[in-house]
């Protein structure tokens, strides 16, 4: 006979919560917003899951730390942006542990060439934030070590070498690897330059400068310091992604500035010519020489070159100073001997100063970003190796290039170049466990000490009601930030450290959260208690636990989980704002990017990316369990009109 | 039967013997952690740098280091036994005993100086300044905001709430509804930061910190209509935004509130009868609900003083939150204590008048 079967525990579990739960679901999934919110409810679920699962070991820990993030470029929107028409630079991460050359050995000099290449294209012409290489696990060989050459050939056909170190291992033990990284500051710049000027054909013009030797180197080294410095704006990492434009501009000639110059010196030349009434030694020759000089300079301004101009003066300067030391042997006036010396002084100041700032010539350099294909080659050579290593590949173990770029990932980075994306991807589980415990604990102590407030009375019902009304006066938000800075001051530093700093916060959340429902039940359990199946349980010698479990419980469940439901975004709000306030736990919750970007200041406030998502996160999880909520309560609602 | 004098009379010794139990928690939390000792074990460090510091320059750095020494652990000493971490025969005071005068102190007030430039500027002053003289200061600044909010808040739906009761089912309270609910789903300070972004760094129309706003607060006499246009521009951000979050609640709860009295037999009868749909609403809804609405009102205004605090420290309005956040990253333990003595006290008073007025609007309550 069926009827008189034992219920199995699985078919009372089907019987008693299954079905009920069946029937929920069912009900809600009826109205619209219970369909958005199981939807939305279950994407919640499983994210959070795959997150938990895929998460990295240490990731909650070492998330804040640069080296963790290294190859990131920092506070830069996500890639997608570019399909808005924004100009980007990608990032990329290469990591290569195999040459891509089979090892060279040339057997007459010993010189052993492993050889990785990297290729990087610039679509647009927007800089990268920044690049590196880094070669890891560096043996050496035979008591060899390496030298580390990397060298690049941009779009354009110049190819230079960017870096060329020795490598230094602390003991030539074959067994002790090295690591090197290139440092982008330091990059070989006076090579680069020299290949831009060759093949852009960039030199001072002869017809400025003219033939004179000391003239044009100046001016050559004046125009390689006015491109260095300019090349290196705005860094001298990104100096390799310019090229020269306008050259012919670059150089101007500024004769029309030497005019005043000039005539004042004719004046004085002048001077002295008006001076000089009595001639024993034969001066005037020189200084008519002399003017006629300046004269000529004066009427050929347009065509003369810079070495014409200098030469010229200081042919003009020799004839003063001739004069000058005849003035002084043959005892010319004093206001001869003092004019001439003034017009020489005159014009040897003139001439340093031509020849210190070059106030002939101007020079202002003009670039531009060159797009394109960078391909780089990373050298790695041994020199002087007298026998083939049997495996050479396994003297390095590999080689990384790194871009960072000025777009990355779906959501961009934030300031200390951690991936938005990945931050709240990993920021789910940790979300919704801060909700569901602070909720499922609350919801369970609420229930029981509202069923056991009402059900039993008297002393009981009176100590769990004055806890209820202490904790109803006491405004939680300034006891959590009390009691968060003590924990963050107190608790000793450790990878448990955010773990219980968030428990402390949920600990709290609970404390605060039951007292509401407990009220609730109390009224609801009150009123059940009345009813008549309840004397004819207690009748049937039922005992209380039995009273409570099976006719109470059922009743108040479906308020609670209405509570519950909405219990948990206001945890995970709290959390957040907490996180906003100041108060560092140290775990990648939403809350906590949203600190970062706050401190952070204007720049934080700039990065769409880092304030809207974590943002758009929280609201559209709340959301989920609002609507939840929502729809619960309508199933909830005839039975509390009961009451 | 007790009357209600008896009534509100036990109310105020509860709410009073709350406070003073949850400063005592505090006190006790602060010092058996362990928190308050490391405090005070750097105050008094600093106070004894000084001091040396004012010893050798007086000297003019002809000071025996021996001597330098002796004064040091002097020094100590006589901090210690003032902080009261030792008792007169240098004996080590344990904590269960020390939070007492903590509490002590925190029940009277007596909150200290802060010693934080941060936390000074919120006023601004310069350190030391008294915390006492800080919060009474910034206090009132929290309550303009707060309470003006609030207040905006509760006038538009207590006037739009009960149309919409009225036309429940309609696709304006469908609206409604949506527009509560999400707005239920957005943190308050997260659209405090998103207004600072657009209508701050973008578009410049408002300052993106509302420090600037004690200027004309303090000297709004000199200049009145000026200063009031000056206070208007700088208060918008936050009464906007709060207006647009808390609005969404406020709607929902007193079109929730109307329905059910709407769906009263009483009513359903008016209407029977045929009265006029004003005198319905007049007689037969709005007054019923009056309890329930100034209950709520009043538990917001007392429950706005803490549910703020993070908004306004976005803001940098130089109100309480500013100075929690202050407190909170400069680790200024005493501001953050006394801060947290104030909040309750003046959520305490707040509940209180709640009691009170309960008691005034529904004479139930006075035979519970």
């Amino acid at each position: 006979m069926a009827a008189t079967r034992e219920l199995t525990f699985k078919d009372k579990l089907v019987l008693r919560v299954v079905n009920p739960l069946k029937g929920v679901l069912k009900e809600i999934w009826g109205m619209t917003t219970g369909k958005i919110a199981l939807l939305l409810l279950s994407i919640l679920i499983a994210v959070s899951v795959s997150a938990a699962l895929t998460m990295p070991p240490g990731f909650l820990d070492s998330w804040q730390s640069a080296s963790f993030w290294e190859d990131n470029p920092v506070i830069v929107p996500p890639e997608w942006v570019k399909y808005f028409g924004a100009k980007v630079a990608p990032s990329i991460v290469e990591e290569k542990s195999k040459p891509d050359v089979t090892p060279q050995w040339d057997p007459s000099t010993g010189i052993l060439t492993l050889t990785y290449r990297f290729e990087y294209t610039l679509t647009d012409p927007v800089f990268p934030q920044d690049y590196y290489f880094a070669v890891y696990g560096i043996k050496s060989y035979d008591n060899i070590t390496p030298i580390i050459t990397i060298s690049v050939e941009r779009p354009d056909g110049i190819t230079s070498v960017l870096w060329q170190e020795n490598i230094f291992i602390n003991n030539t033990n074959a067994d002790v690897t090295s690591i090197y990284k290139t440092d982008p500051k330091k990059i070989k710049m006076d090579d680069l330059v020299s290949e831009i000027f060759v093949k852009y054909n960039i030199t001072v013009p002869p017809n400025i400068i003219g033939e004179n030797y000391m003239i044009q180197a100046i001016s050559s080294s004046l125009l390689r310091d006015r491109v260095v410095s300019k090349i290196s704006q705005p860094s001298t990492a990104l100096s390799i992604f310019q090229k020269p434009v306008n050259v012919e501009n670059w150089v101007t000639v500024l004769r029309s500035e030497q005019r005043p110059v000039l005539e004042e010196i004719n004046n004085l030349l002048k001077n002295i010519q008006g001076s000089i009434s009595n001639d024993p030694a034969n001066i005037l020759p020189l200084i008519n020489n002399a003017i006629s000089n300046v004269t000529f300079l004066i009427n050929n301004l347009d065509k003369i070159t810079f070495s014409d101009l200098y030469e010229t003066l200081q042919n003009v300067s020799t004839l003063l100073n001739n004069a000058y030391k005849l003035a002084m042997s043959e005892n010319y006036p004093s206001v001869v001997v003092t004019n001439i010396n003034d017009a020489k002084s005159r014009i040897d100041k003139y001439l340093d100063s031509l020849k210190v700032t070059v106030s002939f010539i101007g020079i202002s350099p003009e670039f531009e970003i060159l797009t394109g294909a960078y391909r780089f080659e990373v050298n790695i050579t041994y020199p002087g190796v007298r026998t083939y290593p049997s495996n050479p590949q396994s003297l390095i173990s590999c080689v990384k290039f790194a871009v960072k770029g000025s777009v990355k990932g779906t959501l961009g980075t934030i300031n200390n170049g951690a991936d938005l994306a990945t931050l709240l991807y990993y920021g789910f589980p940790i979300a919704l466990l801060i909700g569901l415990i602070a909720s499922v604990s609350s919801t369970l102590i609420g229930v029981i000490a509202g069923i056991i407030s009402g059900y039993y009375g008297g002393w009981i019902d009176e100590v769990i009601q004055r806890i209820i009304d202490i904790l109803n006066n006491i405004p939680f938000l300034p006891l959590m930030i009390i009691i968060g800075t003590a924990a963050m001051k107190v608790l000793p530093p450790g990878t448990q450290k955010s773990f219980y700093i968030i428990m402390l916060y949920v600990a709290i959340l609970i404390i605060f959260s039951w007292a509401g429902l407990a009220i609730v039940v109390r009224s609801m359990t009150l009123s059940i208690k009345e009813e008549p199946y309840i004397e004819a349980a207690k009748a049937m010698g039922a005992s209380n636990t039995r009273i409570i479990f099976y006719h109470i419980f059922p009743q108040v469940m479906m308020y609670a989980v209405a509570t519950l439901v909405y219990n948990v975004p206001s945890a995970i709000l709290t959390e957040a704002g907490l996180s906003v306030l100041g108060l560092r736990h140290g775990w990648p919750t939403w809350g906590a990017v949203l600190a970062e970007a706050r401190a952070a200041g204007p720049v934080g406030y700039a990065a769409w990316w880092w304030i809207l998502p974590p943002g758009l996160l929280l609201s559209l999880t709340s959301l989920t369990f609002v609507l939840l909520g929502l729809a619960v309560e309508k199933i909830v609602e005839p039975r509390l009109r009961t009451l | 039967m007790p009357g209600a004098g008896y009534y509100i009379a036990r109310r105020g010794v509860v709410l009073l013997v709350s406070y003073v139990a949850i400063i005592i928690i505090i006190a006790a939390i602060l010092e058996l952690s362990g928190y308050a000792t490391q405090i005070y074990q750097a105050v008094i460090n600093e106070l004894v740098r000084a001091d040396v510091d004012a010893l050798v320059k007086a000297r003019q750095g002809q000071v025996d280091p021996a001597y330098i020494q002796e004064y040091r652990q002097n020094r100590t000493i006589e901090y210690m036994k003032q902080y009261g971490l030792i008792d007169e025969n240098g004996n080590p005071v344990p904590s269960y005993v020390r939070m007492w005068k903590l509490a002590f102190n925190a029940l009277t007030f007596n909150f200290g100086k802060t010693k934080e430039d941060l936390v000074a500027m919120v006023v601004p002053t310069m350190p030391p300044a008294s915390i006492t003289y800080i919060i009474s200061v910034v206090l009132p600044r929290t309550i303009i905001v707060v309470t003006v909010g609030e207040l905006i808040v509760i006038a538009i739906a207590l006037l739009v709430g009960p149309r919409i009761a009225y036309r429940h089912g309609t696709f304006l309270d469908r609206v409604v509804v949506a527009y509560a609910a999400l707005t239920s789903a957005i943190p308050l300070w997260w659209l405090a930061m998103l207004f600072i972004r657009v209508f701050g760094y973008q578009l410049g129309w408002f300052p993106t910190s509302l420090r600037g706003v004690t200027t004309p607060l303090n000297n709004f006499w000199s200049n009145p209509a000026q200063n009031f246009v000056t206070i208007l521009w700088y208060i918008t951000p936050p009464l906007t935004v709060f207006t647009v979050i808390s609005l969404g609640g406020w709607l929902y709860g007193i079109r929730a509130m109307v329905l059910r009295i709407v769906r009263e037999d009483y009513v359903m009868v008016a209407k029977a009868k045929g009265l006029p749909e004003r005198d319905i609403t007049r007689k037969y809804v709005m007054r019923p609900s009056l309890a329930p609405i100034l209950t709520n009102v009043i538990l917001a205004l007392a429950g706005t003083l803490g549910g703020m605090i993070i908004t306004e420290s976005v803001f940098d309005w130089p109100g309480m939150g500013t100075l929690y956040y202050a407190a909170i990253t400069t680790g200024d333990a005493e501001t953050i204590v006394a801060l947290f003595v104030i909040y309750v006290g003046v959520y305490l008073i707040a509940r209180f008048i709640l009691e009170i007025l309960y008691v005034l609007v529904d004479p139930r309550v006075r035979v519970r």
